[in-house]
């Protein structure tokens, strides 16, 4: 419902990037945001990427659906 | 970051399934599948409020300002405390610039993926990731604009600058021309010359539907009712329930009619009555050309609220100062906020449609949280999206694909949808 997912951007070819949510590679537009570079966590949503946020504010979501049991692995 | 997530992002965030049987051209039956996490917010149980609004804020990121507005205007009810007008009217706007944003996400993102259209990067097309952020800084300052004790720190110039943006954006990527003009715009007829002309991804969209005859994609001879809003004392019924009523509840969070019918609720419906609206629907029924002209009519209406509101917002903060000097929000009673319990609901306009939080609050802590968004009525196994599937006709199977593409992205789910022909 309504949810944007934090990944990580692990590489960038022209407009798009490949992100990883996990391990799992997904490739989506930049379109939309400026100045994202190799590292930096991302929300993205239906193949777009919609900001840039902080290390810390992905872990923080990450979490929060990991506690609520939307994602498979466990905080370590 | 070192967490291990093992599923995709459209796990996590859910979706929709349609199957389409089809039964020579037309279309036998339609089913919609819900993978939507619904249940997430169980995780604000035990939670105080303000720890609660910020994961809110967190979850929710689409319509964020919306659900964080909604949770708040709950909490407030839940507790009866009051917080001041002014922060209340800023919110509102923050909500009203968000609508806008979601709109402009559609008509400048997804309708030229529609068409097929390969646009290059655009850099004023950054604005609708910046734009919900650089607003809240202007009205609140570095605090955070949806809290209980959210006060004004308005930066005018700052405020002035996201708007005036928006609105260069919005007349030169949407009405290619100026938007006092578009809102001029009151028949069918003066809508086809716009779209002939124009050269906007808008334009090209309302141009696609009359040269492709897909005026009237969607549309049925009686339309479901529309959602009217719903009083705090229904909804507190509805979601306080006791145990063995819980099937009832979760049913209604998941698939919810009210008075034993489907109702709609998105722009289409609180456009309903606007001139140009109306008259489109006379000629067309209520299909794509109708939806499509209500989301621009409330995009454009939407432009000259917000410079309105900024307005007032700013003169308030000069009546009072820019930084408030009390706290924004004041306890009726005087009690302990900490200490208190109740119960409140909220129903606000929310980009697709009316947005419904519900929570019960135990000594100052989060006891139980409900949320009905507007795709879960829009998107009913028995609501408008299907209703329209329903009327397709097409001799083969690209057209019918088309045509239900077209309608699904018409009525706007939030999340992404998987579409199967049979």
């Amino acid at each position: 419902m309504c949810l944007a997912i934090p990944a990580e951007v692990i590489s960038i070819e022209g407009d798009n990037a490949q992100v990883s949510l996990g391990g799992v590679k997904k490739t989506v537009s930049l379109a939309l945001v400026d100045d994202v570079a190799v590292g930096d966590y991302v929300l993205i949503h239906v193949g777009y990427a919609l900001n840039k946020i902080s290390p810390e504010e992905a872990q923080k979501t990450l979490d929060l659906f990991a506690e609520a049991g939307l994602l498979g692995g466990e905080a370590s | 970051m070192n967490k291990e997530t093992r599923k995709s992002e459209g796990k996590v965030e859910g979706g929709l399934v349609f199957d389409l049987y089809r039964d020579g051209p037309r279309v036998a039956d339609v089913t919609v599948r819900s993978e939507r996490p619904l249940k997430l917010v169980d995780v604000l149980r035990g939670k105080s409020a303000d720890e609660g609004l910020v994961l809110l804020g967190l979850m929710y990121r689409i319509c964020g300002v919306a659900h964080r507005y909604a949770a708040l205007t709950a909490w407030c009810r839940a507790l009866d405390v009051e917080m001041s007008y002014a922060v209340r009217r800023a919110q509102r706007l923050l909500v009203h610039l968000e609508t806008i944003r979601e709109h402009l996400w559609q008509v400048l993102v997804v309708w030229p993926e529609l068409l097929g259209v390969k646009q290059p990067k655009d850099r004023d097309l950054t604005l609708l990731s910046t734009m919900m952020n650089e607003a809240e800084r202007a009205l609140f300052g570095e605090g955070y604009g949806m809290a209980p004790a959210a006060r004004l720190n308005v930066d005018g110039e700052r405020l002035q600058g996201v708007i005036d943006r928006l609105q260069a954006l919005i007349e030169r990527q949407v009405c290619d021309m100026p938007i006092e003009q578009w809102r001029g715009i009151s028949s069918p007829e003066w809508l086809r010359v716009w779209a002939q002309t124009g050269q906007t991804p808008a334009a090209h969209m309302i141009r696609h539907l009359y040269e492709e005859n897909l005026l009237d994609v969607g549309a049925e001879r009686e339309g479901l009712a529309h959602l009217a809003p719903m009083s705090g004392h229904a909804l507190n019924l509805l979601f306080d329930v006791p145990a063995f009523y819980t099937r009832a509840r979760d049913e209604f969070i998941a698939r919810p009619t009210w008075r034993g019918q489907c109702r709609e609720t998105n722009t289409y419906t609180r456009q309903t009555l606007h001139e140009l609206v109306v008259a489109v629907r006379e000629d067309y029924g209520n299909g794509l050309l109708t939806r499509l002209t209500a989301r621009l009519v409330e995009l454009v209406s939407l432009e000259r609220t917000i410079s309105t509101e900024a307005a007032i917002v700013m003169g308030s903060a000069c009546e009072t100062g820019a930084v408030e000097e009390d706290d924004g929000v004041q306890d009726a009673d005087g009690g302990e906020l900490a200490e208190k319990s109740g119960q409140g609901a909220a129903m606000i306009d929310a980009a697709r449609g009316h947005l419904i939080h519900w929570l019960k609050v135990k000594r100052g802590k989060i006891a139980d949280y409900a949320i009905v968004a507007p795709t879960e009525w829009n998107f009913h196994p028995d609501g408008v999206a299907v209703r329209g599937l329903k009327t397709l006709e097409a001799n083969d199977e690209a057209h019918l694909r088309r045509q239900a593409t077209l309608w699904i992205h018409a009525i706007d789910p939030c999340v992404a949808y998987e579409l199967r022909v049979h």
